[in-house]
């Protein structure tokens, strides 16, 4: 099968009318260390929009994948694009593409909420009254406008991944990396993280975004791709829609045990 | 794979518009971003500042107390005490600057940041020299107090400021590094004193060198030493520092 | 020739009755002559006027140092390499130096403050060349403790590498510090009889001896190290196959 045709028969080429734009290209990403493999040959294209949901065994290498994909690891072999982008040419601009949101909050505890914006803001390259306009809108959009001279250290996890979740997007980026995100969210933060993901961007692009996850019925609900990996290897790809209830479980189950 | 490329339509990134230029930038920004969010944390935390001084002042003490009868020959010994003051107080500074980072993750979210990675340590050696520095100016008066000798000259200024700049290069890089390992707290030392050796010598006889008046031509080579430690160190440090970030 | 055939089906290869070259064996047999000539070279030298028999130790200390800073080469060669590729085989010659590094700094050192106890009256004196070789291997020893507080193979090597390049940059510094040591600091002044020893014809050739068997050692133990490791990798891919099978099975 070529890639092109491989391609056209994904769910996601089929959910977007007419030509797909490739956010993400993995092409046989590998991750080993001597005799010890992680990742073996992944090859996945995520398009503009599609929501994609990474499911495995623990130890299959989701985890390893994600942290590929955002930079934070290198992959041992294999060629990566971002919005068409080859990622070893532009490692560093490259990032600022890329939101992550993880189980850690990345936030800290003796800065405020605002504080806390302000600096990854400027991380990334925002200043003066955009960065102002932006925080201010985010942390009314997460529902923190009133405890933003606060610092972090006396906010619940709750309201700590809520903060987190302003962050992950303060720099609009095209492709959000979610890694088990649902790790102690609250009720509040857990409606919020399914706004942010299913929700329009800014610009008013739809959100790309691959995640992984424990919570099995939460992330069906929020992808429209199920994308399985198995000892390191994608061993079954699907979209969500056709998948429901305890068919998807068996369905699962059965996936990963090949 | 090639033939697909060309069907795809773009997608606006706007990172077209902003390529070499701003790369610089970018580098100066996180850096400096760094930096100023470390001071700023410190400012109202005042946690590494306090348990450095505190620990550099009870150092001190024991000196006292362990070497009563020296005292009266202060310029022999104090020298190397008040460097082995500070590179205790420095070790301990040092373990809390990247321990702060881990606890929430928020190395990570550094990490991520559109900026190559030496940048991150640029901005943080920057931050630890700065708390090394306030507390050494500090401990310099209560030392000469307790010992009744004073260390307090002008001329140690120099002397000072490259050793604490050899401090705050090494201590950087090998703080990140023993961050990621089991044994954080008890391995920083163990890597950071062997490596620190050449300025730990040279800055301790250089200032016994310009206490007792000698002439400059004696600690010249020691201060070129220490100069050119700290300059070898300023550059291979930042090519390391992806290495030891990445997994 | 049905077995021949078969012979190469399964071999893989044409190695029909032919031996592959294995210098570690080689080298094996190597030792076996020229250790004992070694031994016998160093009874038969000529003793030192001053030193009298206790010279003779200087024959394993100056391979030994000589081993031990080339350790640390091969530790710097290994670092720069997992720099430039993060390939697992730098790791592999990293580990080598390292740890016969150790093992040559501590026969250094030894030999060394035996041999002071005799030339300088002491067991041990802040010398500049023991000084620098002590230091080497209390950064062999962080570096040893540095490996195994990591869990990550990946993680392990990248640290190991930038240590080992640190380190190694700082071998120069260290030994050019020590001479700021003021001159009272030194037990006995040497010069005379200590670092400046009049070696003649037979005792040159006798070191040379010694130097060669102890880099055959060297290399003995390099080849054996190497493939230690090699084999702890393959059981842990063959571990990794296996645990993979009990999960999914």
């Amino acid at each position: 099968m070529t890639n092109n045709e491989q391609l056209n028969n994904s769910p996601g080429a089929t959910l977007e009318a007419g030509r797909p734009q490739v956010m993400l290209r993995a092409r046989g990403i590998t991750k080993n260390f001597g005799h010890i493999t992680v990742l073996r040959g992944v090859n996945l294209d995520v398009n503009l929009g599609e929501r994609v949901i990474l499911l495995g065994p623990n130890g299959a290498g989701k985890s390893t994948l994600l942290r590929i994909l955002a930079m934070l690891s290198r992959p041992s072999g294999g060629n990566l694009e971002i919005a068409g982008i080859p990622v070893e040419e532009t490692r560093a601009s490259v990032r600022s593409l890329i939101g992550v949101i993880s189980h850690l909050t990345y936030l800290y505890e003796d800065l405020t909420a605002r504080e806390n914006l302000h600096f990854y803001g400027k991380l990334y390259g925002l200043s003066g009254e955009r960065l102002e306009h932006r925080v201010e809108e985010l942390l009314i959009k997460v529902g923190l406008e009133r405890r933003a001279g606060q610092r972090v250290r006396y906010f619940s996890r709750g309201m700590q991944q809520r903060l987190s979740l302003a962050r992950a997007i303060l720099h609009q980026p095209p492709l959000l990396l979610l890694d088990e995100p649902d790790t102690g969210l609250d009720r509040q933060a857990a409606e919020m993280l399914a706004q942010v993901v299913s929700e329009p961007d800014d610009q008013g692009q739809p959100r790309t975004v691959l995640m992984t996850t424990h919570n099995l019925e939460r992330g069906l609900a929020l992808s429209n791709r199920v994308v399985v990996l198995s000892a390191g290897k994608i061993v079954r790809e699907a979209p969500a829609q056709r998948l429901a209830g305890d068919e998807v479980q068996s369905w699962y189950y059965e996936a990963i045990r090949r | 794979m090639a033939r697909m490329a060309k069907i795809d339509r773009p997608i606006e990134t706007g990172l077209e518009k902003q390529k070499e230029k701003s790369a610089l930038s970018a580098y100066f920004r996180v850096a400096g971003q760094v930096f100023l969010k470390d001071i700023r944390t410190e400012l109202r935390t005042k946690e590494i500042f306090s348990s450095m001084a505190v620990f550099s002042l009870l150092v001190v003490m024991v000196f006292v107390f362990a070497l009563p009868g020296k005292l009266k020959e202060a310029g022999d010994v104090a020298p190397g005490l008040l460097w082995i003051a500070f590179t205790f107080a420095g070790v301990l500074g040092l373990n809390r600057s990247f321990i702060n980072e881990k606890d929430r993750g928020s190395l990570e979210g550094l990490l991520l940041a559109p900026a190559e990675r030496s940048a991150i340590f640029y901005g943080k050696a920057l931050g630890n020299f700065t708390f090394i520095i306030v507390v050494e100016l500090l401990l310099a008066p209560i030392f000469s107090m307790l010992f009744n000798f004073s260390v307090l000259r002008l001329e140690l200024l120099p002397v000072l400021l490259l050793g604490t700049i050899g401090f705050a290069e090494i201590g950087t890089l090998f703080a990140a590094m023993a961050v990621n390992t089991r044994a954080r707290e008890v391995l920083l030392p163990v890597l950071f004193f062997p490596i620190m050796l050449p300025v730990i010598i040279a800055a301790s006889q250089s200032t016994a060198a310009i206490l007792s008046n000698r002439p400059f031509d004696e600690i010249s080579s020691a201060l070129g030493l220490m100069f050119f430690f700290d300059l070898i160190f300023a550059v291979v440090p930042g090519m390391l520092f992806e290495l030891v970030l990445e997994e | 020739m049905a077995t021949l055939t078969k012979k190469m089906d399964f071999g893989g290869g044409v190695t029909t009755g032919k031996r592959k070259f294995d210098l570690s064996k080689v080298l094996l047999w190597t030792m076996l002559v020229s250790f004992p000539l070694t031994l016998i070279f160093i009874l038969l030298a000529p003793s030192d006027f001053e030193l009298k028999y206790s010279q003779r130790i200087f024959y394993f200390h100056m391979p030994s140092n000589i081993l031990c800073l080339l350790s640390f080469t091969i530790y710097f060669i290994g670092g720069l390499g997992y720099w430039r590729t993060r390939k697992r085989s730098w790791d592999i010659l990293m580990i080598t130096g390292l740890e016969l590094g150790v093992f040559f700094a501590l026969i250094g050192i030894v030999t060394g403050s035996i041999w002071a106890r005799y030339a300088w009256g002491t067991f041990w004196t802040w010398d500049p060349r023991l000084t620098t070789v002590t230091i080497m291997m209390v950064v062999y020893l962080a570096g040893w403790m540095l490996r195994s507080s990591v869990e990550d193979p990946g993680r392990k090597a990248a640290l190991t590498a930038v240590f080992g390049i640190i380190g190694f940059i700082n071998v120069p510094l260290v030994y050019f510090s020590t001479r700021f040591f003021p001159a009272g600091l030194h037990p006995i002044v040497f010069g005379t009889n200590g670092a400046a020893v009049a070696l003649e014809g037979f005792m040159i050739v006798t070191l040379v001896i010694s130097i060669i068997t102890f880099s055959q050692f060297f290399v003995y133990l390099m080849i054996q190290r190497i493939r230690l490791e090699n084999l702890r990798d393959q059981v842990a891919g063959v571990r990794m196959a296996l645990n993979e099978d009990e999960d999914y099975a």
